[in-house]
């Protein structure tokens, strides 16, 4: 009994899931919207639509760092490229929902795609240094291209979409409420199609790929091209996590696409723990509820950020899921004992 | 002499050099189907570094490899394994994160044609690559351990199923480097039994330094030497051959 | 315009050998760590406004120098000892985030210790002023900077190729595991290559660029991009990188100032596409 429970720890970002017993996906769903329904009630609603906003950037990143091993350091860019391109639109009078959030999401995939497919044949250090370096480009780009993206004022003017549906009116979101609904309904989404894909053929696939590269390529899997799809799906959510973002708050600032942003959702990731989909969104409430925390009290937060991440690292190299699952695991053997 | 169609497998005048050093010098060697051909040789005679021409991970600096009839000298590693040419690794390269069913798993299914960039459907979805997997993993005797992670697995069993991993990508030929490689004399008895049953069925090409599994299981055997060949027959032959005494102990 | 070309010229050869030196830090503790240094421009940033304060107390140039080469170096040293260390036994994952942590923290510091307004520095009178060549006019800090990076460069060279030292630095390149056990201090090293590198190159662009709280970011893309074009496995390939990087910049404002930087990115990315391993790397 216990071997098996272990199987369903071990494989990373959720692997055995797919393996495991079908009615815990149920239960851990209704579990999900519930935390979904409770999350506004506890913290201010704009901070429950930040953290959804990036528990999703940071899942999307956790598919590249967890699940397939790409240590990617530019992620600012695909969520940044999303965001002003939905945004620039819907600043000029294009609010459909279904609209912006595609061209969000394929210019968040395409800028990933870009990136990928020129850092994806390097070794692992040239690549991490490669993401970081393009992050920086695109920051350049949107920093000088002022018509278009504000530069360094940031995109302003970003107004809520509109959604149509043929037979029952159009839904604007211009209020928080509506607008925290429509963004639970997408991260809702996001999770569920990322963990599909982490129990797919594909994340497997992607997994063993992390474990070792050179054996997964000689059992006929064409590794490269696997890695550039997982940057394109990473670069899609990441990009329309992006124009939910620009849509929060109206605008979309520079800063969004600075390579401390790209820092900050590696953090989320890491401090959440990458072994499952659940960690990165730990991870990412963790951290924007800190960062609210530690900005009232100091202008100069990061530096506490900084702390408490290396902190993390030090004593909980497994993140905050690492440590819920050795306490659930020590209560569980706690229990056995006693009885 | 053997026809060309018995040959599943074979090498043109291979070589690769590093650096100053030639490390395979010219050889030409021949697999036939259906047989177990061992490739013996002291340390450093070149015969991984054949093993990685023969599957593409190198590339020769002379010299082709043919698959059948087909030239595969210019192709990609994966491209070679999806032809069929299947490997073990001397360092066991199993996937620790994983279970030894779901190791088995990613072999078989690549095997059975499936699509890696499925990524819409739960892998479990896919039974033909589960059976099979199960099939092989009852073969290495790997069937009661199949959900435990490998990581906590024994070496011996950890090279078992290295062996079950390569079965799985039903190959055209098997090379097996080094499958006894530090197992205790049990463990190589149990690999010995394995590769015996899957003999005739699979034609199986092995790097083996215990001489006595060798001698029993193999019907042709090379010897190399500093990356040349110097001997070649069956085990009754390399027993009497004088080259492979002196490549061995000296002169 | 010949005199502008020529100016530009000057100017990007200077500019280059201080991106060489960082280049060349970066280049240490990659083989060292085998990981990028993601702490390496808030340590140049560092360099910088430590060499400011010393400097504009009214010590000589030189001891600002000195100090901005110490402050890293110990900066260095604590954060490998403090940070990366505790780490180790995690893999490369936990030791760049720990990086980017302290990154964030030397930043921070530097914004309490001396505000949010960028720092202007010009160089000591010693330096002041320039050379009359005929066809170009060489200001006198310009042709410092660049003499004294080449001389910093060539001593790191001639001890790495040449002394025992040096031997012990290759192989803990190459194998940091057997370097430590054989008593080469891995770490010291690190600390070196933090102080050379960055906050050495830090102090030397001061009175270029003056100290600016995003100097450390803006920075670490070029030296990525440097080290890639110069090609990972060789240490002399990041200077030439590091020249070609700074005029091409230089040369660039004359044509575009706007694009000047992005066309350094475009630049790696051709040179990525058609030599993957950078101009002198190994495949």
């Amino acid at each position: 009994m216990h071997r098996t429970e272990e199987a369903a720890e071990v494989g990373g970002a959720g692997i055995a899931a797919g393996w495991g017993v079908r009615a815990g996906g149920i239960v851990r769903a209704l579990g999900m919207i519930g935390a979904l329904v409770i999350l506004p009630l506890i913290v201010p609603i704009n901070i429950a639509t930040e953290i959804l906003i990036y528990g999703m950037f940071a899942m999307a990143t956790n598919l590249l760092i967890g699940t397939a091993g790409l240590y990617s350091f530019g992620q600012a860019a695909f969520f940044g490229a999303g965001g002003y391109a939905a945004g620039y639109f819907l600043a000029h009078g294009w609010t459909s929902l279904p609209f912006v959030l595609a061209v969000a999401g394929a210019a968040g995939g395409f800028v990933a795609a870009a990136v990928g497919a020129l850092s994806i044949r390097r070794l692992g250090v040239y690549f991490m240094m490669l993401t970081f370096a393009f992050n920086q480009l695109v920051y350049y780009i949107a920093y000088s291209w002022r018509s278009v993206t504000g530069g360094e004022d940031g995109l302003v003017g970003i107004r809520r979409p509109v959604l149509e549906l043929p037979f029952a009116g159009s839904f604007a979101f211009d209020d928080k409420g509506s607008f925290y609904g429509l963004v639970s309904v997408l991260f809702l989404a996001a999770m569920i199609a990322l963990v599909r894909t982490v129990n797919s053929p594909f994340g497997i696939v992607l997994a063993a790929s992390r474990q070792n590269s050179r054996r997964t390529a000689s059992l006929g899997y064409p590794v490269p091209a696997l890695q550039l799809f997982a940057f394109v799906i990473a670069g899609a959510i990441s990009g329309v996590a992006g124009a939910l973002f620009g849509m929060l708050y109206r605008i979309m600032p520079i800063d969004s696409m600075h390579w401390e942003a790209s820092a900050y959702v590696v953090f989320m990731v890491i401090i959440g723990g990458q072994r499952s989909m659940l960690g990165p969104v730990i991870g990412a409430a963790v951290f924007i509820w800190l960062q609210g925390l530690f900005s009232l009290v100091w202008t100069r937060w990061p530096l506490l950020l900084g702390l408490f991440v290396i902190v993390i690292m030090i004593y909980l190299p497994d993140g905050l899921s690492g440590l819920i699952s050795r306490v659930s695991n020590w209560l569980s053997e706690w229990r056995r004992q006693r009885a | 002499m053997t026809d060309r169609d018995q040959i599943v497998l074979a090498a043109d005048a291979l070589s690769k050099r590093f650096g100053g050093n030639t490390v395979v010098d010219r050889v030409s060697i021949a697999f036939v189907r259906g047989r177990l051909h061992s490739i013996l040789g002291p340390n450093g005679a070149g015969k991984t570094t054949l093993f990685n021409l023969l599957t593409r991970d190198l590339a020769p600096d002379a010299g082709t490899v043919r698959l059948g009839a087909t030239d595969i000298t210019g192709l990609t590693p994966d491209r070679v394994a999806r032809m069929g040419v299947a490997r073990s690794y001397q360092i066991s390269s199993v996937y620790l994160d994983m279970s030894v069913q779901q190791n088995v798993w990613t072999a078989a299914y690549r095997a059975r044609g499936g699509n890696p960039f499925v990524f819409w459907r739960r892998a479990t979805h896919f039974s033909d690559a589960a059976e099979w997997a199960s099939v092989c993993l009852d073969r290495l005797e790997l069937s009661e351990i199949a959900d435990v992670p490998v990581r906590e697995l024994s070496y011996g069993d950890q090279r078992l199923l290295e062996i079950a991993v390569t079965l799985a990508c039903e190959p055209k030929v098997i090379l097996l480097d080094e499958p006894t490689a530090g197992l205790s004399s049990k463990e190589s008895e149990r690999v010995k039994r394995v590769i015996a049953a899957l003999k005739g069925e699979f034609s199986i090409v092995m790097i083996e330094h215990n001489v006595g599994i060798v001698m029993d299981l193999s019907d042709e055997i090379t010897v190399m030497n500093r990356g040349a060949v110097v001997a070649h027959g069956t085990p009754a032959q390399i027993r009497e051959d004088r080259n492979v005494q002196e490549a061995y102990f000296g002169s | 315009m010949l005199w502008l070309i020529s100016a530009q010229l000057i100017n990007g050869i200077a500019i280059g050998m201080i991106y060489a030196l960082m280049a060349l830090g970066l280049s240490i503790i990659k083989g060292l760590l085998n990981i990028p240094n993601f702490a390496h421009g808030a340590l140049y940033a560092l360099g910088a406004y430590v060499c400011y304060s010393v400097s504009s107390s009214g010590a000589p140039f030189a001891l600002g120098l000195l100090a901005a080469f110490l402050a890293a170096g110990l900066a260095g040293l604590a954060l490998d000892r403090l940070a990366i260390r505790p780490v180790g036994a995690g893999g490369y994952l936990p030791q760049l985030i720990v990086l980017f942590g302290a990154a964030l923290i030397i930043e921070q510091v530097l914004l309490i210790g001396w505000g949010t307004i960028g720092l202007s520095y010009s160089p000591p009178p010693l330096l002041r002023g320039a050379f009359d060549l005929g066809f170009a006019v060489v200001p006198r800090y310009i042709a410092f900077a660049s003499i004294f990076s080449a001389l910093v460069i060539s001593i790191v060279w001639l001890l790495i190729e040449r002394t025992r030292f040096g031997a012990h630095v290759r192989a803990g390149i190459e194998r940091p595991d057997t370097a430590r056990v054989l008593g080469i201090d891995v770490d010291l090293l690190l600390s070196g290559g933090m102080m050379l590198g960055a906050g050495l190159a830090g102090g030397l662009a001061l009175p270029l660029v003056g100290a600016t709280s995003t100097m450390g970011g803006d920075m670490m893309g070029i030296a990525f991009v440097v080290l890639v074009i110069g090609g990972l496995g060789s240490l002399y390939g990041s200077v030439a990188a590091g020249i070609l990087v700074g005029l091409v910049q230089s040369l660039m404002t004359i044509a575009a100032p706007a694009a000047s930087t992005a066309i350094i990115y475009a630049v790696m990315i051709v040179i990525l596409l058609f030599r993957p391993q950078g101009l002198f790397g190994e495949r």
